[in-house]
């Protein structure tokens, strides 16, 4: 049964174009010359009950439009939306009592207050009873161990201690539906695990549908069943993440920066690796910003035989190995000529 | 309802986690009973009668006990609301299964109470007994804090128009500080409403802003006052309450449109 329908989905805003320099600021006092921007172009999905859904996309793509969008607090131009059976913009408050929202920039928390009372304040808004909101804290903590963490004041809290607050406190009063806007950005990797681990034991113990937008593809292998990717406003691919998988996951990027970083050495260093590795085409050499990127196909060599070759042919000072992130799949996706 | 006490609560816990706000604010405002006394001291120095039916006495305690209203009023709900527009944070408020207005007033209720507790009873005390003002103590006393929350409701209802004012303009500094030499002026916080000229002093009794200061004060302070004229002044504050939270209200569904179609 699907939790959240959205049928050809429209949002278009209304931008004003801004002139250059004082002259253009005085100008843009009387100016009516407006552009429309579709930030959010006739998108539809169905989302049922208790699915992990990551949905992705660059900066700017409509991802935090569509989320808006859901959780009631923008309304469409055109087109459908139900979550929950409620039309999220028309019954703001009905709906909110249904979904959660954690944005990994914001806190919903009180800034000087110990969390246990940010709780209790979100117990009474959200009418939560006793019983609910004991065995909550009961669960959280036997999940990620927090309750030495409620007398402490938000403010002195690290930021992945209050993004963990920040989950909990969305969940608190038993959403249906948990929106989740990049929960793990400007993470270290040990907490982002036990975000990870959270998020998916809430899910599996509630059935709470999650939707998660995030840049970190970590995050959406170690969550979400399926995927929705977004691109200028158009869905450009909604499947199970497996599919998507296939088309990274054999993908790794590795950077070498080397001392000299005139043009001309550098040329010649992406001239000498792309030359070792020719004939299996496993390489795409390029330079970015100061590092010399190098994306590997594990499928056809190994990225340790390439990492052991640019050690010992080139005088290198700094290495590091990325996965592809999800700019580059998306733009993989454009160009393998895939939509849905 | 019982949704919103919740964030009184949350407020006036708040409020206490900043001590030094208070100590700061309170010495501001021994200052200013100081500087009131010897302003209107000077004023009154050439005279041992009474300037427009007052005595020094009279008008000192008016304006310090003003004063004092003064600290209570300040809950900030404008700034804060420009405040979390700009930054976006409005967004949150908006994803609470609660009316903004609400939200907001019972947010700000907290920190009026706080200062209560905090500036408005050490001023008061040191008013009544420092500066040895005769109060007239009996049931005006607890229509005074009627009157006072009544005076809250419609400064809060002036805040709010004011706060909502910043969705469209992006900022604050400008209508708020308008906004609050106009109230201070006009309700006869900083010179006593008897003082004005005839015919202002009318318009001014027909308008909202002496329903925060002068009202409080005369109940608290007029000895001539009969329940007939408590009633009636409490009505005139509860018919200015009405209209500015409605007047919020209906200004609320214009101006949410700000953030529902434009995105804030």
């Amino acid at each position: 049964m699907s939790i959240i329908e959205i049928e050809n989905l429209e949002k278009t805003f209304k931008v004003l174009n801004r002139h250059e320099g004082l002259k253009g600021a005085v100008k843009d006092l009387f100016s009516h010359d407006y552009k429309y921007i579709k930030a959010v172009d006739k998108i539809s999905m169905k989302i049922n009950a208790g699915e992990i859904v990551g949905y992705l996309g660059p900066n700017g793509a409509g991802k935090s439009t569509t989320i808006k969008m859901m959780t009631g607090v923008l309304d469409p131009t055109s087109g459908h939306i139900k979550v929950n059976g409620n039309i999220p913009y028309k019954n703001r408050r009905i709906n909110a009592q249904n979904i959660g929202v954690v944005f990994g920039q914001r806190t919903q928390l009180w800034w000087s207050l110990p969390v246990i009372e940010s709780f209790k304040i979100l117990k009474m808004i959200y009418q939560i009873n006793d019983k609910t909101y004991k065995d909550n804290l009961e669960l959280f903590d036997s999940l990620v161990k927090v309750s030495s963490l409620y007398s402490k004041p938000v403010r002195q809290m690290s930021l992945g201690q209050r993004t963990l607050c920040d989950i909990l406190a969305a969940f608190l009063h038993d959403p249906k539906v948990i929106f989740l806007d990049e929960p793990t950005i400007g993470l270290d990797v040990s907490i982002k695990s036990k975000i990870r681990m959270l998020i998916k034991e809430l899910n599996a113990r509630k059935n709470t549908t999650v939707i998660l937008t995030t840049h970190d593809m970590g995050d959406v292998e170690a969550l979400c069943q399926r995927a929705v990717i977004i691109d200028k406003g158009k869905i450009i691919f909604d499947d199970q993440f497996e599919s998507l998988k296939s088309m990274f996951g054999s993908y790794r990027t590795l950077k070498v920066s080397v001392d000299d970083m005139s043009e001309k050495n550098i040329n010649d260093t992406i001239r000498i690796i792309e030359s070792a590795f020719n004939q299996t085409k496993a390489l795409t050499v390029n330079r970015s910003e100061d590092w010399i990127e190098i994306i590997v196909d594990q499928d056809k060599t190994a990225l340790t035989d390439v990492l052991s070759f640019v050690i010992n042919n080139i005088h290198v000072s700094d290495v590091k190995i990325e996965e592809v992130e999800a700019e580059s799949i998306i733009r993989k996706i454009y160009e393998g000529g895939r939509t849905v | 309802m019982k949704r919103y006490w919740g964030l009184s609560k949350g407020t006036i816990m708040e409020s206490a986690a900043y001590r030094g706000h208070y100590l700061f604010t309170f010495v501001g405002n021994v200052f200013y009973i100081i500087l009131v006394y010897f302003l209107w001291k000077s004023i009154y120095a050439n005279t041992t009668q009474q300037i427009n039916g007052m005595t020094f006495k009279e008008t000192f305690m008016y304006l310090t006990l003003a004063a004092s209203i003064y600290s209570l009023m300040q809950t900030w709900a404008d700034w804060d609301m420009s405040r979390s527009m700009l930054s976006g944070n409005v967004v949150l408020q908006f994803l609470k299964p609660t009316n903004y207005q609400a939200y907001k007033l019972f947010e700000n209720f907290g920190v009026m109470v706080s200062n209560f507790v905090v500036l408005f009873i050490p001023s008061f005390i040191l008013i009544v007994f420092v500066f040895n003002a005769n109060i007239n103590v009996g049931l005006n006393m607890a229509i005074f804090i009627i009157s006072i929350l009544l005076a809250y409701l419609i400064n809060f209802g002036f805040d709010f128009i004011v706060g909502l004012l910043s969705f469209y303009t992006e900022s604050i500094w400008g209508i708020s500080m308008t906004k609050e030499v106009i109230v201070l002026l006009f309700s006869g916080a900083v010179v006593p409403l008897p003082f004005f000229p005839e015919a202002m002093r009318k318009i001014l009794e027909l308008l909202p802003f002496q329903a925060i200061y002068n009202i409080p004060l005369q109940i608290l302070t007029n000895k001539s006052y009969t329940v007939v004229d408590f009633l009636t002044q409490i009505l005139i504050q509860l018919f200015w309450a009405a209209i500015l939270i409605i007047g919020g209200s209906l200004f609320l569904k214009k101006a949410s449109k700000i953030i529902t179609v434009n995105g804030g």
